[in-house]
């Protein structure tokens, strides 16, 4: 990210729920949750300080929610609605190159590029800013899990839904 | 004679001529109901702050296009503001961000950063926990989705301008910005808003008519191009002109049957088009009178003193009538005669009917002081055409048909006198008895303006909708606070924002919510810089790998002024009046809020003052009702020494029983289908009880042998009466059913107990019974 003296790394694990909503946990250098569902997003630090920012004010989270629970159907629809995209590579190793289409606004105003490639799962997104910034991620150690989610990732949902 | 018929002739015609004067000026009738308050009670401040209320807030409509494609509803929006910005009677049309919002919110509120806080950020600081709001600041930069990148961080490293920004209050809540438009999305639909303030009196039944004739003209086409869009609106002028086009559509119909009606019976009863005109000539005259000297006297007229005191003038009929029917009169052969007839019967009714009305003169309203004056010049001036032109102009010989018809109309006398009818009238009576006493057990009075209007259903349930979906919550309560400057001003709202929420009453506009008073901006940069720049901001830098330049210089205080061009210009409508002595702010509250919790807010809080229009109009009625209600009680107290000195004392009391009964059972029976006394229905009785007089003293004055043609004539007035008034009974606005409904049930009893004021008659009839 320009104007910070190094960059920004930040090691966590995520958890998305279908349906449910994306639970993403920072660890370092700095603990948080951020739990981003249909209603908005919630963001806690562990002192216990919320911020919430609802969808009905910022319609583009409710945009990114679309995305998630569309990418875990496997429903493209929703990305081609605001995206230009291009595929590339097999189902054993992909890669998808997203532009946002001009007439979606904020959205192109926001985003230049979102990069995305993995085999099974998702491995690595690349997500260029409309400042010109990036945020480079990897996922490792990805699994399905059919059990129920814990009480604490399901009291975090419904209070993100709030 | 003569020169009395040419002297009320020239009179009538210089009212006329001052009356045309008048028209080619223009004349505009006050239509402000609270120009009906007794002057002495009006603050003038507290005057200017609800005319500015009705013509800005109060004139603010908010439309929602919603479609199932977006694209649609945006172009339908774009479409209908162009149409509306061409149609002239609209101002403030805003629904496309882009091109009305060049200045954005972050953009008036930047330079102030370093003095702004959010209702939390300053809680927490002032406890001392500024630390949160650092920890805030990493979670946010290291979570995902995160908006602060190192130029925002430079500029403003604890991210409270963003905090501050979302704590404002939206007045539509449920809206976002979305493709350059404010939208809302609701199943598979998208609605687009748009607002915009009339450009007029949304009460003015002119500007009423040519607003919603254009917005309709719009509308059409609209939905000619997209046939699937739907229309929700909101706003005082759809309610009003709705109300207007139901009692119009209405009344004209009531009017063409009462009128139809009424002439179609004088040309049957008199066979003849002269009495029909002589009719119109009387009340014409009447009108004619009022109006003009009204207006000279008072400069202007209110529409309701109009609108009663026409109703009032129709009394007059009654003396007409008596005249015209006297023509059945065999032995009353020339003009001269038959007004010698009826002349004391109707010299006593106008003095009657006057006392009624003069005494609406006592009350200290100047409403009805218009109505006294309109009616009481307006009655004598027909009375004075009834006895000077009528015989004039009505030299036909003595009517030779209607044998039936007279012994119909005496049918009534013969019911009341003779014994063979005694048992018919016992259970009669006892049956009226019951009835007043069950419309006595469930009698009860209403004020209630919102129960005089029948508000249309149709814009109510888009009201419903529309509110739900954008989450509006402003309702028609207000606040008025006054001070000695506007910055005292919006630290009194300050204040009174705190004790609100305290009371858990939203306030969804309010000026210091978007611009903090001085003190508060004072406050807030000594929070910032000694508890959370000083002790905080090195940690953060270092936490972060960013260095944050030294604030800017000073830029001095945010002041309401700088919200003009930005998004937030409309709350600049908040404020009534600003100068060197005084300011006087608006807030909207939460339409539901708990009036008895917000008089005590008020009540603790000099110089605040709780603005309810509509609890003010029917604070207003309540007033007027009750003192209609005692001037009527009066006025009868007062008729009773003019009939007691006529009929002495026995007469007079008889003379008493139809009308007094008339006036008491009226609002007993009403009473009985559960509907409430209104000041409407007090008004009504006003008229009830000069009828009652009315008929009483005809009968009174009539003789054995005039007996069945005063009957007659009271009949028609009677059913004239009915169709004038009675008829209106059937109206849905409520305060005209009120009225009409009245005068139906008091003019039928007034007409049926007349023949108890009789005298010989009534010996007969006595005599008849002690055989």
């Amino acid at each position: 990210m320009a104007g910070f003296d190094r960059p920004l790394k930040t090691t966590g694990r995520f958890l998305l729920v279908p349906e449910g909503g994306l639970i993403w946990r920072v660890e370092t250098p700095f603990p948080s949750v951020t739990v981003i569902t249909r209603s908005g997003l919630l963001q806690k630090t562990e002192g216990g300080e919320a911020t919430r920012i609802s969808a009905a004010k910022l319609p583009l989270l409710a945009r990114l929610h679309e995305f998630l629970t569309g990418a875990l159907r496997r429903d493209m629809s929703v990305l081609t609605q605001d995206f230009e995209i291009i595929r590339e590579g097999d189902a054993g190793e992909w890669r998808l190159l997203l532009t946002p289409r001009p007439q979606n606004d904020a959205l192109a105003k926001t985003l230049r590029a979102i990069t995305l490639s993995g085999g099974q799962f998702l491995e690595r997104a690349s997500v260029e800013r409309g400042n010109g910034d990036t945020e480079e991620i990897r996922f490792h150690d990805e699994s399905l899990a059919k059990a129920g989610l814990s009480l604490e990732d399901q009291s975090l949902l419904n209070e993100a839904r709030q | 004679m003569k020169r009395g018929a040419i002297s009320w002739a020239v009179l009538v015609l210089l009212a006329a001529l001052y009356l045309g004067f008048r028209v080619h000026q223009g004349i505009t009738f006050d239509t402000n109901l609270l120009a009906l308050l007794p002057q002495e009670e009006r603050d003038p401040g507290v005057e200017r702050a609800k005319d500015h209320l009705s013509r800005h807030l109060g004139a603010r409509i908010l439309l929602l296009l919603g479609d199932e494609d977006p694209a649609r509803a945006r172009a339908a929006a774009a479409a209908l503001a162009q149409s509306l910005r061409e149609g002239g009677l609209a101002r403030d049309i805003v629904f496309d961000l882009q091109a009305e919002t060049a200045r954005s919110l972050a953009q008036v509120y930047f330079p102030y950063r370093f003095g702004l806080l959010s209702g939390r950020d300053r809680a927490l600081l002032e406890e001392g926990r500024g630390g949160w709001i650092e920890e805030r600041v990493l979670a946010a930069v290291f979570g995902p989705a995160s908006f602060a990148d190192a130029a925002l961080l430079r500029q403003d490293p604890f991210l409270l301008l963003p905090d501050f920004l979302a704590d404002l209050p939206s007045p539509l809540p449920r809206l976002a910005p979305d493709h350059g438009v404010l939208a809302v999305h609701e199943g598979a639909k998208t609605y687009v808003a748009l607002t915009l303030t009339i450009a007029g009196d949304a009460f003015a039944l002119d500007f009423q008519n040519r607003f919603i004739a254009a917005f309709g003209a719009a509308e059409s086409e609209l939905l000619a191009r997209f046939p699937s869009l739907e229309i929700l609106r909101f706003g005082a002028i759809f309610y009003a002109h709705a109300g207007a086009a139901e009692a119009t559509s209405e009344t004209s119909l009531i009017t063409i049957v009462s009128l139809l009606g009424t002439i179609l019976l004088i040309l049957a009863v008199f066979r003849g088009l002269r009495p029909l005109l002589l009719t119109l000539v009387a009340l014409g005259v009447g009108v004619i009178g009022a109006l003009s000297a009204s207006l000279a006297w008072f400069g202007t007229l209110h529409v309701a003193a109009l609108l009663f005191g026409t109703s009032l003038i129709g009394i007059a009929l009654d003396y007409c009538l008596q005249y015209l029917t006297a023509r059945f009169d065999r032995e009353a052969a020339t003009p001269m005669l038959r007004l010698q007839r009826v002349l004391p019967g109707i010299s006593l009714g106008l003095i009657t009917t006057m006392i009624g009305y003069v005494t609406l003169v006592l009350a200290p309203f100047p409403g009805l002081r218009q109505v006294a004056l309109f009616s009481a010049i307006g009655l004598m001036a027909s009375f004075a055409t009834v006895i000077l032109w009528l015989p004039l102009l009505d030299r036909g010989p003595p009517l030779t048909h209607g044998g039936r018809l007279l012994r119909a109309a005496d049918w009534l006398w013969e019911f009341w006198e003779t014994p063979r009818f005694r048992r018919s009238r016992l259970l009669l009576c006892i049956g009226l008895a019951l009835a007043s006493l069950a419309g006595l057990a469930r009698f009860q009075s209403d004020d209630d303006v919102h129960h005089l209007q029948a508000l249309s259903p149709d814009l109510k349930r888009q009201e419903t909708r529309l509110r739900a979906l954008t989450g509006l919550g402003a309702g028609s309560l207000f606040l008025l606070v006054r001070g000695p400057s506007g910055d005292a001003v919006l630290e009194e709202e300050e204040s009174l924002l705190e004790v609100l929420h305290a009371a858990k009453i939203t306030v969804p506009q309010a000026l210091a919510r978007f611009v903090p008073s001085l003190a508060r901006q004072r406050l807030d940069r000594r929070l910032i810089a000694t508890r959370l720049l000083a002790p905080y901001l090195r940690d953060l830098e270092q936490r972060l790998g960013l260095e944050v330049p030294p604030p800017p210089p000073d830029p001095g205080f945010l002041v309401a002024e700088k919200l003009r061009g930005s998004p937030l210009q409309s709350s600049l409508d908040l404020v009534v009046e600003e100068d060197t002595g005084g300011a006087a702010h608006l807030m909207a509250l939460q339409g539901d809020a708990d009036e008895a919790a917000l008089r005590a807010i008020v009540a603790s809080h000099p110089g605040t003052t709780l603005l309810n229009p509509a609890a003010e109009v029917s604070g207003l009625l309540g007033q007027y009702r009750t003192r209609a209600t005692l001037l009527v009680l009066i006025s009868a107290g007062l008729m009773a020494p003019v009939v007691m000195w006529r009929y002495r004392r026995a007469g007079g009391f008889r003379v008493m029983i139809p009308p007094l009964l008339a006036l008491a059972l009226t609002p007993l029976l009403a009473a009985l289908g559960g509907e409430a006394f209104t000041f409407f229905h007090a008004m009504a009785l006003v008229l009830v009880l000069s009828i009652g007089f009315d008929y009483a003293v005809f009968c009174r004055e009539s003789t054995p042998a005039q007996r069945a043609v005063t009957m007659l004539g009271v009949w028609l007035a009677m059913v004239t009466t009915l169709l004038s008034f009675g008829l209106l009974a059937l109206s849905h606005v409520f305060a005209v059913h009120g009225f009409g409904l009245t005068l139906l049930i008091g003019t039928s009893l007034a007409f049926f107990f007349a023949p108890l004021a009789g005298d010989k008659g009534m010996e007969r009839a006595r005599m008849g019974l002690e055989k």
